[in-house]
Protein backbone atom coordinates (compact mmCIF):
# COMPACT_ATOMS: atom_id res chain seq x y z
CA UNK A 1 0.00 0.00 0.00
CA UNK A 2 2.71 2.93 -0.82
CA UNK A 3 2.70 5.82 -2.82
CA UNK A 4 5.26 3.95 -5.04
CA UNK A 5 2.87 0.80 -5.51
CA UNK A 6 0.33 3.42 -6.03
CA UNK A 7 2.21 5.51 -8.87
CA UNK A 8 2.58 2.14 -10.92
CA UNK A 9 1.10 0.88 -13.93
CA UNK A 10 -1.35 3.25 -15.99
CA UNK A 11 -1.83 5.87 -13.79
CA UNK A 12 -4.21 4.33 -11.77
CA UNK A 13 -5.86 8.08 -10.88
CA UNK A 14 -8.18 9.62 -13.20
CA UNK A 15 -7.85 13.18 -11.39
CA UNK A 16 -4.91 14.00 -9.14
CA UNK A 17 -6.25 14.86 -5.40
CA UNK A 18 -7.16 18.52 -4.29
CA UNK A 19 -6.08 17.40 -0.92
CA UNK A 20 -3.26 18.52 0.53
CA UNK A 21 -0.65 15.57 1.37
CA UNK A 22 2.76 15.24 2.27
CA UNK A 23 4.66 13.13 -1.25
CA UNK A 24 5.81 10.46 1.28
CA UNK A 25 2.82 9.29 2.45
CA UNK A 26 1.02 6.45 1.25
CA UNK A 27 -2.11 6.42 -0.54
CA UNK A 28 -5.68 4.31 -1.12
CA UNK A 29 -6.23 4.69 -4.84
CA UNK A 30 -10.52 4.80 -6.06
CA UNK A 31 -10.89 1.54 -7.52
CA UNK A 32 -9.95 0.08 -4.30
CA UNK A 33 -11.77 -1.14 -1.62
CA UNK A 34 -10.72 -2.10 1.95
CA UNK A 35 -12.71 -3.95 4.34
CA UNK A 36 -11.09 -4.24 7.51
CA UNK A 37 -9.18 -2.39 10.13
CA UNK A 38 -6.32 -0.26 8.94
CA UNK A 39 -3.54 0.92 10.85
CA UNK A 40 -0.76 3.02 9.48
CA UNK A 41 2.26 5.32 10.70
CA UNK A 42 2.86 6.74 8.10
CA UNK A 43 0.67 9.82 6.63
CA UNK A 44 -1.73 8.35 4.23
CA UNK A 45 -4.04 9.61 1.58
CA UNK A 46 -7.38 7.51 1.29
CA UNK A 47 -8.97 8.00 -2.75
CA UNK A 48 -10.71 4.51 -2.46
CA UNK A 49 -13.10 2.84 0.34
CA UNK A 50 -12.49 1.85 3.81
CA UNK A 51 -15.16 -0.46 5.60
CA UNK A 52 -13.48 -0.13 8.82
CA UNK A 53 -11.51 1.54 11.32
CA UNK A 54 -8.69 3.39 10.03
CA UNK A 55 -6.36 4.73 12.89
CA UNK A 56 -3.21 6.63 12.27
CA UNK A 57 -1.16 7.25 15.41
CA UNK A 58 1.21 10.73 14.74
CA UNK A 59 -0.27 11.48 11.37
CA UNK A 60 -2.37 12.87 8.85
CA UNK A 61 -4.87 11.40 7.15
CA UNK A 62 -6.75 12.74 4.32
CA UNK A 63 -9.83 11.68 2.33
CA UNK A 64 -9.85 12.51 -0.85
CA UNK A 65 -12.36 14.07 -2.96
CA UNK A 66 -13.31 10.75 -4.34
CA UNK A 67 -12.72 8.80 -1.10
CA UNK A 68 -14.75 7.21 1.67
CA UNK A 69 -14.64 5.84 5.15
CA UNK A 70 -16.97 3.58 6.43
CA UNK A 71 -16.44 3.83 9.89
CA UNK A 72 -14.32 5.50 12.86
CA UNK A 73 -11.20 7.20 11.80
CA UNK A 74 -8.42 8.52 14.31
CA UNK A 75 -5.10 10.36 13.05
CA UNK A 76 -2.89 13.45 14.35
CA UNK A 77 -4.78 15.43 11.59
CA UNK A 78 -7.84 14.92 9.37
CA UNK A 79 -8.77 16.59 5.99
CA UNK A 80 -11.52 15.62 4.35
CA UNK A 81 -12.76 16.26 0.81
CA UNK A 82 -14.87 13.34 0.46
CA UNK A 83 -16.92 11.46 2.62
CA UNK A 84 -17.36 9.96 6.23
CA UNK A 85 -20.00 8.05 7.25
CA UNK A 86 -18.75 7.53 11.24
CA UNK A 87 -16.75 9.32 14.20
CA UNK A 88 -13.80 11.15 13.22
CA UNK A 89 -11.14 11.91 16.02
CA UNK A 90 -8.11 14.15 15.78
CA UNK A 91 -5.58 14.62 18.52
CA UNK A 92 -4.75 17.89 16.90
CA UNK A 93 -7.26 19.46 14.28
CA UNK A 94 -9.84 18.63 11.74
CA UNK A 95 -10.47 20.50 8.12
CA UNK A 96 -13.48 19.69 6.28
CA UNK A 97 -13.43 21.29 3.28
CA UNK A 98 -16.84 21.91 1.32
CA UNK A 99 -16.93 18.76 -1.25
CA UNK A 100 -17.06 16.84 2.30
CA UNK A 101 -19.87 14.77 3.25
CA UNK A 102 -19.88 13.64 7.20
CA UNK A 103 -22.41 11.98 9.30
CA UNK A 104 -21.25 11.39 12.48
CA UNK A 105 -19.40 13.35 15.08
CA UNK A 106 -16.52 15.24 14.55
CA UNK A 107 -13.85 15.34 17.44
CA UNK A 108 -11.05 17.72 17.65
CA UNK A 109 -9.54 20.83 19.58
CA UNK A 110 -9.09 22.75 16.12
CA UNK A 111 -12.02 22.26 13.74
CA UNK A 112 -12.16 24.24 10.41
CA UNK A 113 -15.27 24.12 8.24
CA UNK A 114 -15.99 25.29 4.48
CA UNK A 115 -18.69 27.02 3.88
CA UNK A 116 -21.19 24.36 1.47
CA UNK A 117 -19.63 20.94 3.15
CA UNK A 118 -22.14 18.55 4.29
CA UNK A 119 -22.13 17.54 7.95
CA UNK A 120 -24.90 15.61 9.77
CA UNK A 121 -24.02 14.98 13.47
CA UNK A 122 -21.85 16.75 16.46
CA UNK A 123 -18.85 18.52 16.43
CA UNK A 124 -17.05 18.28 19.82
CA UNK A 125 -14.34 20.86 20.49
CA UNK A 126 -13.95 20.58 24.09
CA UNK A 127 -10.09 19.33 24.88
CA UNK A 128 -11.07 17.41 27.76
CA UNK A 129 -13.86 15.86 26.39
CA UNK A 130 -12.14 14.83 23.32
CA UNK A 131 -9.51 13.45 25.64
CA UNK A 132 -11.85 11.33 27.35
CA UNK A 133 -13.54 9.95 24.12
CA UNK A 134 -10.16 9.11 22.63
CA UNK A 135 -9.10 7.37 25.60
CA UNK A 136 -12.45 5.39 25.57
CA UNK A 137 -12.50 4.40 22.05
CA UNK A 138 -8.61 4.22 21.64
CA UNK A 139 -6.79 4.03 24.36
CA UNK A 140 -5.38 0.19 23.75
CA UNK A 141 -4.69 1.10 20.10
CA UNK A 142 -2.82 4.54 21.42
CA UNK A 143 -0.16 2.47 23.87
CA UNK A 144 3.10 3.49 22.87
CA UNK A 145 4.51 -0.02 21.16
CA UNK A 146 7.10 -2.07 23.69
CA UNK A 147 10.73 -2.15 22.25
CA UNK A 148 11.49 -5.78 22.53
CA UNK A 149 8.63 -5.96 19.61
CA UNK A 150 9.70 -3.09 16.93
CA UNK A 151 10.67 -4.14 13.78
CA UNK A 152 14.27 -3.63 13.08
CA UNK A 153 13.37 -3.79 9.12
CA UNK A 154 11.44 -0.29 7.81
CA UNK A 155 9.40 -3.26 5.93
CA UNK A 156 6.31 -4.05 8.48
CA UNK A 157 5.45 -6.65 6.30
CA UNK A 158 8.71 -8.97 6.45
CA UNK A 159 9.31 -10.36 10.12
CA UNK A 160 12.60 -9.34 11.50
CA UNK A 161 15.45 -11.71 10.37
CA UNK A 162 17.09 -13.41 12.74
CA UNK A 163 20.82 -12.98 13.84
CA UNK A 164 23.50 -14.72 11.69
CA UNK A 165 25.42 -16.85 14.50
CA UNK A 166 27.68 -19.75 13.50
CA UNK A 167 26.67 -22.89 14.26
CA UNK A 168 28.22 -26.29 14.52
CA UNK A 169 26.06 -28.85 13.07
CA UNK A 170 26.32 -30.12 9.78
CA UNK A 171 22.58 -29.70 8.43
CA UNK A 172 23.87 -25.59 9.03
CA UNK A 173 26.58 -25.64 7.40
CA UNK A 174 25.50 -27.95 4.45
CA UNK A 175 22.08 -25.42 4.32
CA UNK A 176 24.38 -22.61 3.83
CA UNK A 177 26.96 -23.79 1.84
CA UNK A 178 26.09 -22.23 -1.47
CA UNK A 179 24.70 -18.63 -0.13
CA UNK A 180 26.55 -15.66 0.24
CA UNK A 181 29.08 -14.90 3.19
CA UNK A 182 26.63 -13.60 5.62
CA UNK A 183 24.26 -16.45 5.82
CA UNK A 184 21.44 -13.86 6.13
CA UNK A 185 19.54 -16.00 3.21
CA UNK A 186 15.38 -17.52 4.08
CA UNK A 187 16.90 -20.84 4.20
CA UNK A 188 19.29 -20.08 7.06
CA UNK A 189 16.24 -18.72 8.79
CA UNK A 190 14.29 -21.06 7.97
CA UNK A 191 16.28 -23.40 9.85
CA UNK A 192 16.55 -21.56 12.86
CA UNK B 1 -17.89 44.84 13.53
CA UNK B 2 -15.26 46.41 11.17
CA UNK B 3 -16.66 46.58 7.95
CA UNK B 4 -19.72 45.07 8.39
CA UNK B 5 -23.27 46.16 6.56
CA UNK B 6 -25.55 47.18 8.59
CA UNK B 7 -28.69 47.47 7.52
CA UNK B 8 -32.24 46.89 7.18
CA UNK B 9 -33.85 43.53 6.25
CA UNK B 10 -34.76 43.29 2.76
CA UNK B 11 -38.08 41.97 3.25
CA UNK B 12 -39.14 44.11 6.26
CA UNK B 13 -41.01 46.71 3.76
CA UNK B 14 -43.73 46.59 6.88
CA UNK B 15 -45.83 48.56 3.98
CA UNK B 16 -46.44 45.83 1.75
CA UNK B 17 -49.73 43.32 2.35
CA UNK B 18 -48.73 40.05 2.75
CA UNK B 19 -48.52 38.39 -1.26
CA UNK B 20 -47.53 34.63 -0.68
CA UNK B 21 -45.41 33.50 -3.33
CA UNK B 22 -44.87 37.01 -4.91
CA UNK B 23 -41.40 37.09 -6.80
CA UNK B 24 -38.89 39.01 -5.22
CA UNK B 25 -35.57 40.11 -5.89
CA UNK B 26 -31.80 38.05 -4.62
CA UNK B 27 -30.40 40.06 -2.56
CA UNK B 28 -27.14 40.83 -0.48
CA UNK B 29 -26.22 39.13 2.60
CA UNK B 30 -26.96 41.58 5.31
CA UNK B 31 -26.03 41.96 9.12
CA UNK B 32 -27.79 42.28 11.86
CA UNK B 33 -26.41 43.22 15.70
CA UNK B 34 -28.32 40.57 18.16
CA UNK B 35 -27.79 42.49 21.32
CA UNK B 36 -29.57 39.16 23.42
CA UNK B 37 -27.89 36.62 21.64
CA UNK B 38 -24.51 38.29 22.43
CA UNK B 39 -25.53 38.23 26.11
CA UNK B 40 -26.22 34.49 25.38
CA UNK B 41 -22.77 33.91 23.83
CA UNK B 42 -20.91 35.83 26.23
CA UNK B 43 -22.59 33.76 29.15
CA UNK B 44 -21.86 30.40 27.49
CA UNK B 45 -18.49 31.07 26.63
CA UNK B 46 -17.56 32.45 30.55
CA UNK B 47 -19.56 29.23 32.09
CA UNK B 48 -18.39 25.90 32.30
CA UNK B 49 -19.11 23.08 29.63
CA UNK B 50 -21.47 24.24 26.86
CA UNK B 51 -23.50 21.72 24.29
CA UNK B 52 -25.00 24.30 21.69
CA UNK B 53 -27.91 22.83 19.82
CA UNK B 54 -27.78 24.64 16.33
CA UNK B 55 -30.96 24.54 13.95
CA UNK B 56 -28.16 25.89 10.97
CA UNK B 57 -26.58 24.23 8.14
CA UNK B 58 -22.66 24.05 9.88
CA UNK B 59 -20.89 26.64 8.37
CA UNK B 60 -17.35 28.33 8.64
CA UNK B 61 -18.05 31.47 11.17
CA UNK B 62 -20.04 29.08 13.13
CA UNK B 63 -17.54 26.52 14.18
CA UNK B 64 -15.47 29.37 14.44
CA UNK B 65 -17.25 30.92 17.15
CA UNK B 66 -17.72 27.31 18.78
CA UNK B 67 -14.14 26.29 18.56
CA UNK B 68 -13.35 29.56 20.83
CA UNK B 69 -15.95 28.29 23.46
CA UNK B 70 -14.33 25.14 23.22
CA UNK B 71 -17.72 23.89 23.23
CA UNK B 72 -19.63 20.63 21.35
CA UNK B 73 -22.19 22.07 18.67
CA UNK B 74 -24.88 19.23 17.78
CA UNK B 75 -26.22 20.34 14.10
CA UNK B 76 -29.28 20.34 12.79
CA UNK B 77 -29.86 21.26 9.45
CA UNK B 78 -33.21 23.08 9.40
CA UNK B 79 -33.81 23.22 5.73
CA UNK B 80 -33.15 19.71 5.55
CA UNK B 81 -35.40 18.83 8.56
CA UNK B 82 -37.67 21.27 7.63
CA UNK B 83 -38.48 19.26 4.28
CA UNK B 84 -38.45 16.15 6.14
CA UNK B 85 -41.45 17.26 8.27
CA UNK B 86 -43.14 18.14 5.33
CA UNK B 87 -43.25 14.65 4.22
CA UNK B 88 -44.93 13.66 7.50
CA UNK B 89 -48.11 11.32 7.22
CA UNK B 90 -49.49 10.86 10.89
CA UNK B 91 -48.76 12.87 13.83
CA UNK B 92 -46.11 9.65 14.77
CA UNK B 93 -44.45 9.90 11.56
CA UNK B 94 -43.44 13.41 12.40
CA UNK B 95 -42.29 12.87 16.01
CA UNK B 96 -39.93 10.10 14.35
CA UNK B 97 -38.89 12.63 12.09
CA UNK B 98 -38.04 14.97 14.52
CA UNK B 99 -36.03 12.70 16.46
CA UNK B 100 -34.10 11.64 13.41
CA UNK B 101 -33.01 15.07 12.49
CA UNK B 102 -31.90 15.98 15.65
CA UNK B 103 -28.34 14.32 16.88
CA UNK B 104 -28.79 13.64 20.64
CA UNK B 105 -26.27 11.71 23.18
CA UNK B 106 -27.76 11.12 26.53
CA UNK B 107 -24.12 12.51 28.14
CA UNK B 108 -23.54 15.24 26.56
CA UNK B 109 -27.29 17.47 26.49
CA UNK B 110 -27.76 20.61 25.31
CA UNK B 111 -27.81 23.36 27.21
CA UNK B 112 -28.20 26.41 24.66
CA UNK B 113 -30.27 26.05 21.46
CA UNK B 114 -30.14 28.16 18.53
CA UNK B 115 -33.43 28.45 17.00
CA UNK B 116 -32.53 31.53 14.51
CA UNK B 117 -35.49 32.01 12.41
CA UNK B 118 -37.19 28.03 12.12
CA UNK B 119 -40.14 28.64 14.33
CA UNK B 120 -41.67 30.75 11.74
CA UNK B 121 -41.69 28.07 9.32
CA UNK B 122 -43.63 25.65 11.27
CA UNK B 123 -47.70 25.76 11.99
CA UNK B 124 -48.75 26.61 15.94
CA UNK B 125 -49.23 22.91 16.64
CA UNK B 126 -46.12 21.44 14.97
CA UNK B 127 -43.74 24.25 17.25
CA UNK B 128 -45.32 22.53 20.44
CA UNK B 129 -44.64 19.05 19.16
CA UNK B 130 -41.29 19.68 17.78
CA UNK B 131 -40.01 21.84 20.58
CA UNK B 132 -41.08 19.23 23.22
CA UNK B 133 -38.71 16.80 21.11
CA UNK B 134 -36.33 19.00 21.96
CA UNK B 135 -37.02 19.89 25.97
CA UNK B 136 -36.44 15.74 26.20
CA UNK B 137 -32.95 15.96 24.60
CA UNK B 138 -32.01 19.13 26.77
CA UNK B 139 -30.21 19.59 29.81
CA UNK B 140 -32.39 21.58 32.42
CA UNK B 141 -33.19 24.89 31.95
CA UNK B 142 -31.49 25.03 29.10
CA UNK B 143 -31.48 28.85 27.31
CA UNK B 144 -32.56 29.07 23.76
CA UNK B 145 -32.42 31.96 21.39
CA UNK B 146 -34.97 32.54 18.67
CA UNK B 147 -36.08 35.30 16.38
CA UNK B 148 -39.61 35.70 15.36
CA UNK B 149 -40.94 37.72 12.76
CA UNK B 150 -43.36 40.41 13.86
CA UNK B 151 -43.83 43.46 12.41
CA UNK B 152 -43.69 42.51 8.97
CA UNK B 153 -46.26 41.54 6.92
CA UNK B 154 -43.89 39.16 4.16
CA UNK B 155 -40.79 37.51 4.81
CA UNK B 156 -38.93 34.66 2.62
CA UNK B 157 -40.89 31.34 1.25
CA UNK B 158 -37.78 29.81 2.48
CA UNK B 159 -35.66 29.84 5.59
CA UNK B 160 -32.75 32.27 5.47
CA UNK B 161 -29.28 30.80 6.04
CA UNK B 162 -27.82 32.70 9.22
CA UNK B 163 -23.90 33.12 10.70
CA UNK B 164 -22.61 34.30 13.57
CA UNK B 165 -21.19 37.33 13.06
CA UNK B 166 -18.39 37.66 15.73
CA UNK B 167 -19.97 37.29 19.19
CA UNK B 168 -22.89 40.06 18.63
CA UNK B 169 -24.55 39.99 15.56
CA UNK B 170 -25.32 37.81 12.87
CA UNK B 171 -25.18 37.53 9.15
CA UNK B 172 -28.29 36.87 7.37
CA UNK B 173 -28.47 35.48 3.06
CA UNK B 174 -32.16 35.69 2.55
CA UNK B 175 -33.80 33.69 -0.21
CA UNK B 176 -36.60 36.21 -1.27
CA UNK B 177 -36.98 34.74 -4.63
CA UNK B 178 -40.54 34.03 -3.00
CA UNK B 179 -42.19 36.02 -0.03
CA UNK B 180 -45.06 34.29 1.80
CA UNK B 181 -46.95 35.70 4.64
CA UNK B 182 -45.04 35.86 8.13
CA UNK B 183 -46.88 34.62 11.92
CA UNK B 184 -46.58 38.14 13.60
CA UNK B 185 -46.95 35.53 16.52
CA UNK B 186 -46.72 37.72 19.65
CA UNK B 187 -44.83 36.98 22.83
CA UNK B 188 -47.54 35.71 24.73
CA UNK B 189 -49.06 33.56 21.56
CA UNK B 190 -45.21 32.08 21.38
CA UNK B 191 -45.67 31.54 25.34
CA UNK B 192 -48.98 29.40 24.70
CA UNK B 193 -47.27 27.10 22.27
CA UNK B 194 -44.57 26.44 24.35
CA UNK B 195 -45.77 25.47 27.80
CA UNK B 196 -42.61 23.77 28.72
CA UNK B 197 -40.72 27.01 28.65
CA UNK B 198 -40.82 30.98 29.75
CA UNK B 199 -39.54 33.48 28.37
CA UNK B 200 -36.39 35.35 29.86
CA UNK B 201 -35.96 38.49 27.43
CA UNK B 202 -37.36 39.41 24.54
CA UNK B 203 -36.08 42.73 21.98
CA UNK B 204 -37.55 44.22 19.19
CA UNK B 205 -35.17 44.43 16.33
CA UNK B 206 -35.19 47.22 14.07
CA UNK B 207 -35.43 44.28 10.85
CA UNK B 208 -38.78 43.48 12.53
CA UNK B 209 -37.86 40.36 14.23
CA UNK B 210 -38.52 40.14 17.77
CA UNK B 211 -35.29 38.63 19.57
CA UNK B 212 -36.23 36.04 22.29
CA UNK B 213 -33.99 34.07 24.88
CA UNK B 214 -36.38 31.62 26.55
CA UNK B 215 -35.75 28.67 29.36
CA UNK B 216 -36.86 25.92 29.85
CA UNK B 217 -39.15 25.42 32.54
CA UNK B 218 -37.26 22.40 34.31
CA UNK B 219 -35.68 18.77 33.65
CA UNK B 220 -37.63 16.98 30.94
CA UNK B 221 -38.14 12.95 30.86
CA UNK B 222 -35.90 11.63 28.03
CA UNK B 223 -39.15 9.61 27.09
CA UNK B 224 -41.01 11.37 24.05
CA UNK B 225 -44.02 13.07 25.25
CA UNK B 226 -47.06 11.73 24.30
CA UNK B 227 -48.20 12.37 20.47
CA UNK B 228 -51.39 14.78 20.34
CA UNK B 229 -54.31 13.22 18.43
CA UNK B 230 -54.96 13.97 14.61
CA UNK B 231 -52.56 14.63 11.66
CA UNK B 232 -50.05 17.83 12.24
CA UNK B 233 -49.14 19.23 8.62
CA UNK B 234 -45.94 20.91 7.81
CA UNK B 235 -47.20 24.19 5.83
Amino acid sequence: MSAENNQAANNPYPQPSQTAMRRDGASIGPKTHIKGDLHAEEDLLIEGKITGMVVLKSNQLAVGSQGRIVGTAFANVVVVDGTIEGDIYAAERIAIKKSARIQGAVMAPRVSLEDGAHLRGSVEMDPDAIKEAVQAKFGDLLQPSRPEVKPSSPVAAVPPRPVAVERKDEAVKDAAGDKDASGKTESNAASK
Amino acid sequence: MQGARLRRFPFSGGGRSARPETPAPVEAPVTERLPLFAELIERAASGGRCVVLDFAPPSQAGIALFNDMHCRVDIVNFPQALASFKQASTAEDLVRRIRAAIPHDPAHRPNVVLCWDFLNYLPRNVISVVMEQVACLCAPHAQMHALMAYSSPEMPAQPCRYTPFGRDAVEIRPRVERMRESPRMAPKELERCLPGYSIDRVMMLRSGFQEYILRLKGAHSDAPPEVPEGVLTVG
